[in-house]
């Protein structure tokens, strides 16, 4: 209700109204009266035209509706709660004609019991979040199903107030005319044994109507007598006297009645006992689609079910002779709408599980012909009408219940969710509130709705954006939505990506003046909940860079979170030219060149230990296969030893074949290959003799082993004097590690970028010579005035610029709109504040661009997706599938000085919204 | 019928008063001196005295003389407060009815065990007056008795027979629905039969001025009315000369209920009983005492607008599961009820109908209710003078003022302190329970066995 509460609170036109609302509602102190505005409100009534009111307002004072109407149209009390609704569409709650909601229904013992009241088995205490949730605010109990006369229904509201809960107590008795009620399980038999005055022995009764004739002869008797028993004709009898009553108040009988016959037989006993009748779920119609049927003054309705389980997938019966195909039932209600009675039907859930999905399900019978309005109304204003409720319920006038459901959308539309409830005023649910409960931990979903959304691919008017576990999961106008999500509605706002500022000197809760290694990592160093970010982000900026303003200075991206994340950390070295021009460049010169010595140096041992890494493999492979070889070898001399004394000859043989390698001999294919690789690595020969030395360790450990291949044993018999031991590949020699150079080596691989720092024209000359055509590094200009200056060299040699915090200079007495100049030469650019919490005001200087001419496309660009494209940072910026949830909501269009920025989120949580 | 048992009470006074003669002497005064007393209905005295004489206390404070007869127990470090009065269990009988639904003539009184281990467990833990109830597993169970904890015979105990009728709203067989349906029934009926009888005064009452006014004018009708009438008299004459009958005996029960005349217990086993109960009350005239299971919590905010003491579940802490959410929720039913402003007393006996918590379970839901925010004043009133009040017994127990019977509990030290034993519980100015001369508890707490 809270957060709730916090999305209308959002919405940018109600603000000062509630202020003015709640502040004279307190001075008066009288019953409060709520005012709901909405996009559309839904009476139940009428159809698509006469019976929805678009851009309404509903008055509600005591738990009643007071007035329904147009905005502007109806009177509104001055000291009125508003409460706007935003984009919401609001419908009457929807009325259950059907249920068996009711606690401890275990059946009773007998087939007939007119006094049992489902109202008595309703609880009011229970939990009906789920029901609430499906839009159902009023609900019809009944008795079980499985008795000829399971009892009397009633109708409750889901009220939180139990004393309010009973609409009707006795609403209608109800019949089971169907097969379910002529076999009803575990009838009474009366139990033999503990007989005793007030138990006395009873016989088994006659009560088990197994045909329809005999269900029907039997119920023509019960009323019968029933009858005369109210008209004084007969003794009371106290079995009967409940029923007695009932005929005598004329109580509606609920006729559940599938066939043809069963449906007759119904509306021949209602018609002789002149009782108002309901036909619950009639499979056959042509009984009920006779004109005299409806003529008759007892004629109160017919409820239809969708007769199909959201969700699950059923086998039709395939029809046969036996088993003859009924219509769908949207042809019933068709065929029963085309007889003149399409105000008489309603629809009920076929059990009670899927009463949560009636909202879904009774779309169905669109398939019969009937739009939305005709729909809803045979959820809501029929059935009330149907249960003589319609004063009450079923309908948003003058007067009713203020029993009412808030859509997001037009109702049973796909994609339309319930979002609050309301029961005689009250809220009841509310999706907000339900959807936290217990389920915290998993993810955080939301749903952000507004006017326009600007992503890659255009602005998305009325768009929706989701969100789950921090990334957006979808941006459009007919998105997929999570299922529990937190939704906001921001009605006319803009929702931009967040921005980025390209430099600042927030995130480590003070200002950095010092010098830095380059290999300091500054992401290490961010505070948690700085206020001077909490201040920054205010503006919408969400990602920004952070350097120390002695130069040369690594640079950190980070995300302006309660936590801040770096993002990149270095994502540049910032460089500065400034002084003697000569003199600069000849020191930046040997910097770089330092840097470029170390940085090649580190490449060159990385591909090196590569290959190394590569020939250690194959070298492995080829020393286990000799140590078999060997052992195999020496086994088969030890056997010889035995047979011939020709031992030692065998031996210094397989000696010398070590020593002397015959490649051409060596049965291996692969190591065949290998050989030459090996024999061009000049610095082996050096280390054999200490290889060999390995080797022979390493032998004789796989030697204990004992399990060797016998394929290598084989090998050896072959040719025993032809063994060859590899050799080692060396490991090649680490260049010296430096923490300061380090950043070079991504620098030079181009992985970050060099930005350079420089006031003098002239300076961008030298920064594109030095960086760009000597060193080849990506390399930015910071600094607008030149930057633009030099624009097109800039757009030929592919570098990219960041201009601010001055937006627009003044060359020979005429303005000169660095964005603009920048912009129109196609360079990439972005913007800085190098502020503090300054950074809040960097959209606003970055207006005054717009209005000296930027364009604001651009200007979006510059602020979003372009630093980060030159940054080579790519997980955020634009508001598509898959990016970082960060975004900004703006009360209008993005720079202009009317817009306010409204809320900040990063990375899927709300870092901002702008105070009430 | 109701004056024949009452004539045949007097009759076995009369014999148990002359086979026993100690219990019809007057007993000798009897004095606790120096002890902490703790009244309830008014202030504790640090150091005071009460004097019992014939059974009844005759004087409590600072200084009271003690006469030199009175036998005296020094009470120097002890604590003396009122006997507890359990207002709801169905305990201390020898066989219970639980069987059969609607018998609203039958009578606890005729079931009650003076023997019975409950009441001796009674007195072992200081309860003095215990109403017996019949229990939550019939529909209309019978009438309950209030009774003194020790006695030898049942019309030795005897506080109040009659006491009240018991309702359970718990189905018995089937539905939640039938039950109430059965009760209503039986309600309609009783009240249906008390509309007869006034409808039928009232006739007469205009017959007779008819009579007297104009006699021509009602010749032709009169006959037959007034032979009706005679048939219908002379038919439940017979009725009530054949002897017992139930069904007739039960109504008239019922109507007493329905008149007002006697309370009913109404066993709510959830919270959507009490909307129940409160219908019931309305629509019937019930004088409702109601007994609340676990679940009746969520009624909390329902119960105070009733503005009655009502009488807990004897579990007054556990764990709930909601059962769309499945999340545990951990109730604490004396904070609920508290918050909610509803004034409540304890039970020990067992929800499931059969068997109790043990009568020593008071002293540690008193305690639990104060860890909870209880004052310890107000918990110990909850043991003793309300439940009284509730059972319209507070004229004679539940608190120690100068009149009311002599039922005490003395006790080794602070009553609320788990160390605490009871050393003497008193009925009637007489020493039924003495810890130095309980065998049993001395076996049980011997370090030697056997």
């Amino acid at each position: 209700m809270r957060t709730l509460a916090r999305a209308i609170s959002l919405s940018a036109t109600c603000l000062p109204l509630l202020l003015l609302a709640s502040l004279t509602t307190a001075a008066v102190g009288s019953e409060p009266v709520d005012a709901y505005f909405a996009k559309a409100i839904w009476l139940g009534t009428g159809d698509e035209s006469s019976g929805v009111i678009q851009d309404a307002v509903l008055v509600t004072e005591s738990g009643r509706i007071k007035a329904v109407g147009k905005r502007g149209e109806v009177n509104v009390p001055a000291t009125a709660r508003r409460h706007d609704l935003g984009n919401s569409v609001l419908i009457p709650g929807l009325v259950i004609a059907q249920s068996n909601r009711v606690k401890s229904a275990n059946s009773d013992e007998y087939a007939v019991q007119p006094g049992v009241r489902a109202i008595d088995g309703f609880d009011p205490f229970d939990d009906y979040q789920s029901l609430l949730a499906a839009g159902v605010t009023t609900l019809q109990v009944s008795p079980a199903d499985d008795r000829l006369i399971p009892g009397q229904t009633g109708v409750v509201r889901l009220t939180p107030d139990s004393d309010e809960a009973t609409l009707v107590d006795s609403e209608s008795l109800r019949v089971i005319l169907s097969a379910t009620g002529r076999n009803p399980p575990s009838v009474y038999e009366p139990p033999v044994g503990a007989v005793s005055v007030d138990r006395p022995l009873e016989p088994t009764r006659p009560q088990l109507a197994t045909s329809l004739t005999q269900a029907v002869v039997g119920l023509d008797a019960l009323l019968a007598e029933a009858v005369a028993i109210a008209q004084g004709k007969a003794t009371q009898d106290l079995g009967l006297s409940a029923l007695a009553d009932l005929l005598e108040q004329r109580t509606t009988i609920r006729w559940s009645a599938n066939s043809n016959a069963e449906v007759r037989a119904a509306l021949r006993l209602a018609s002789r006992y002149e009782l108002p009748w309901i036909i619950e779920d009639p499979q056959e119609v042509d009984a009920l689609i006779a004109r005299e049927t409806w003529e008759s003054p007892w004629a109160r309705g017919v409820l239809l079910n969708p007769e199909f389980r959201p969700g699950r997938i059923t086998n039709p019966v395939v029809p046969s002779v036996d088993v003859p195909t009924t219509m769908p039932v949207w042809q019933r209600a068709r065929k029963l709408k085309a007889a003149g009675i399409g105000n008489r039907l309603a629809i009920y859930a076929g059990s009670d599980a899927d009463i949560e999905d009636l909202l879904f399900s009774a779309s169905i019978f669109a398939r019969g012909g009937f739009d939305r309005s005709e729909i809803l109304q045979m959820l809501t204003a029929n059935p009330a009408q149907i249960m003589g409720i319609n004063d009450q319920v079923g309908a948003l006038k003058p007067d009713a219940l203020a029993d009412f459901v808030v859509l997001s959308d037009t109702p049973l539309q796909a994609g339309t969710t319930v979002q609050a409830t309301y029961v005689g005023g009250q809220l009841v649910y509310s999706a907000d509130q339900s959807g936290r409960a217990g389920r915290e931990t998993t993810d955080d979903s939301a749903l952000i709705l507004a006017k326009s959304i600007y992503t890659p691919s255009g602005i998305i008017e009325n768009g929706k954006l989701s969100v789950r576990n921090g990334k957006i999961s979808g941006v459009g106008t007919s998105i997929s939505q999570p299922s529990h999500c937190e939704r906001f509605d921001f009605g006319d706002a803009v929702i931009i990506p967040g921005m980025v500022d390209c430099s600042t000197t927030i995130g480590i809760g003070g200002s950095l003046n010092e010098r830095l290694s380059l290999g300091t990592k500054l992401g290490e160093l961010l505070a948690r909940e700085d206020e001077q970010v909490a201040v920054a982000r205010q503006g919408g900026v969400t990602a920004a860079l952070l350097s120390s303003s002695r130069l040369p200075s690594p640079v950190l991206a980070f995300k302006l979170s309660d936590s801040p994340r770096p993002l990149k950390d270095p994502v540049a070295i910032r460089f500065e030219i400034s002084g003697n021009l000569t003199e600069a460049e000849t020191k930046l010169r040997s910097t770089l060149q330092s840097g470029k010595s170390y940085a090649e140096a580190w490449d060159k041992y990385d591909n090196e230990f590569a290959e190394y890494e590569k020939k250690l493999k194959v070298y492995e492979q080829e020393k286990k296969e000799y140590d078999a070889a060997v052992k195999a070898a020496e086994e088969k001399k030890a056997e010889t030893q035995d047979k011939s004394d020709d031992a030692e000859k065998s031996d210094s043989n397989s000696k010398d074949s070590r020593k002397e390698p015959k490649p051409s001999e060596e049965p291996d294919g692969e190591s065949d290959a290998d050989q030459p690789e090996n024999g061009s690595d000049k610095k082996q020969p050096a280390k054999k003799s200490e290889q060999d030395s390995k080797a022979g360790d390493e032998g004789g450990a796989s030697q204990t082993k004992g399990g060797d291949d016998k394929q290598a044993a084989e090998k050896a018999e072959e040719s025993p004097a032809e063994l060859q031991e590899p050799t080692k590949p060396e490991e090649p020699k680490k260049p010296r590690f430096s923490e300061d150079l380090e950043p070079y080596r991504p620098l030079f691989a181009k992985e970050i970028v060099a930005l350079v720092e420089l006031d003098e024209n002239r300076a961008v000359e030298v920064a594109v010579k030095l960086f760009r055509k000597d060193f080849d590094l990506k390399t930015g200009i910071v600094g607008g005035k030149a930057a633009a200056k030099y624009a097109e060299t800039l757009r030929d040699e592919q570098l990219f610029a960041i201009v601010g915090p001055q937006m627009i200079g003044n060359e020979e007495g005429q303005p000169q709109n660095y964005a603009a100049d920048l912009a129109i030469a196609g360079v990439p650019f972005g913007f800085q504040s190098k502020a503090s919490t300054g950074v809040k005001e960097l959209s606003d200087a970055v207006s005054y661009a717009v209005h000296g001419g930027l364009g604001s496309s651009d200007a979006l660009n510059a602020l979003t997706t372009a630093p980060l494209n030159f940054l080579g940072i790519d997980s955020l910026g634009s508001l598509q599938a898959g990016a970082d949830a960060d975004l900004v909501v703006l009360s209008g269009p993005p720079f202009e000085l009317s817009s306010e920025v409204l809320a900040v989120m990063i990375d899927g949580k709300w870092v901002y919204q702008r105070e009430d | 019928m109701l004056r024949n048992r009452i004539e045949m009470k007097r009759y076995l006074w009369l014999l148990l008063s002359l086979l026993s003669p100690a219990f019809s002497l007057a007993e000798g005064p009897l004095a606790i001196q120096n002890a902490k007393i703790i009244t309830v209905s008014g202030q504790t005295f640090d150091k005071g005295t009460v004097l019992i004489r014939n059974g009844k206390i005759e004087a409590v404070g600072q200084d009271v003389d003690v006469p030199g007869e009175a036998l005296i127990i020094e009470g120097e470090g002890k604590v003396v407060m009122p006997g507890i009065v359990d207002a709801h269990n169905a305990e201390g009988m020898s066989q219970a009815n639980e069987r059969n639904a609607v018998v609203p003539f039958l009578s606890v009184v005729d079931s009650i065990d003076p023997n019975a281990s409950y009441f001796e467990e009674c007195r072992r833990n200081g309860i003095t007056s215990a109403a017996v109830v019949p229990g939550n597993s019939t529909l209309i169970g019978g009438k309950a008795a209030i009774v003194k904890t020790s006695g030898q015979y049942v019309n030795d105990m005897l506080i109040r027979a009659d006491s009240a009728l018991k309702l359970s709203l718990r189905p018995v067989s089937g539905s939640r629905m039938s039950q109430m349906a059965q009760l209503r029934k039986e309600l309609q009926k009783a009240q249906d039969a008390l509309q007869d009888e006034a409808n039928k005064e009232e006739e007469e009452d205009k017959e007779e001025a008819k009579d007297e006014a104009s006699e021509e004018e009602a010749d032709e009708d009169q006959p037959a009315e007034s032979s009706e009438d005679e048939d219908e008299e002379s038919d439940s004459n017979g009725d009530k000369a054949e002897g017992p009958n139930a069904e007739n005996e039960g109504l008239e029960v019922l109507k007493l209920a329905l008149q007002g005349k006697m309370p009913v217990y109404i066993y709510c086993e959830y919270a959507m009983d009490i909307v129940a109960a409160k219908k019931l009350a309305e629509d019937f005239g019930l004088k409702s005492i109601l007994v609340l299971g676990q679940d009746c919590y969520r009624a909390a905010d329902l119960l105070a607008e009733l503005k009655q003491t009502v009488i807990l579940d004897p579990t007054l802490v556990f764990w709930d599961t909601n059962p769309r959410t499945r999340e545990d929720k951990k109730v604490v039913l004396p904070e609920i009820y508290q918050q909610a402003g509803v004034p409540y007393i304890f039970q020990v006996s067992s929800a499931n109908s059969r068997g109790s918590q043990g009568s020593s379970y008071f002293w540690y839901q008193a305690a639990t209710a104060v860890k909870y925010g209880l004052s310890e004043k107000d918990a110990l009133a909850a043991l003793t003078l309300e439940p009284a009040k509730l059972l319209s017994v507070d004229s004679m127990v539940g608190s120690i003022e100068v009149g009311k019977d002599a039922d005490l509990v003395v006790l080794t030290g602070d009553p609320l302190d788990i160390s605490t034993w009871v050393e003497y519980t008193i009925i009637g100015g007489e020493i039924v329970y003495d810890r130095a001369e309980d065998e049993k508890l001395e076996r049980l707490l011997s370090p030697v066995a056997e």
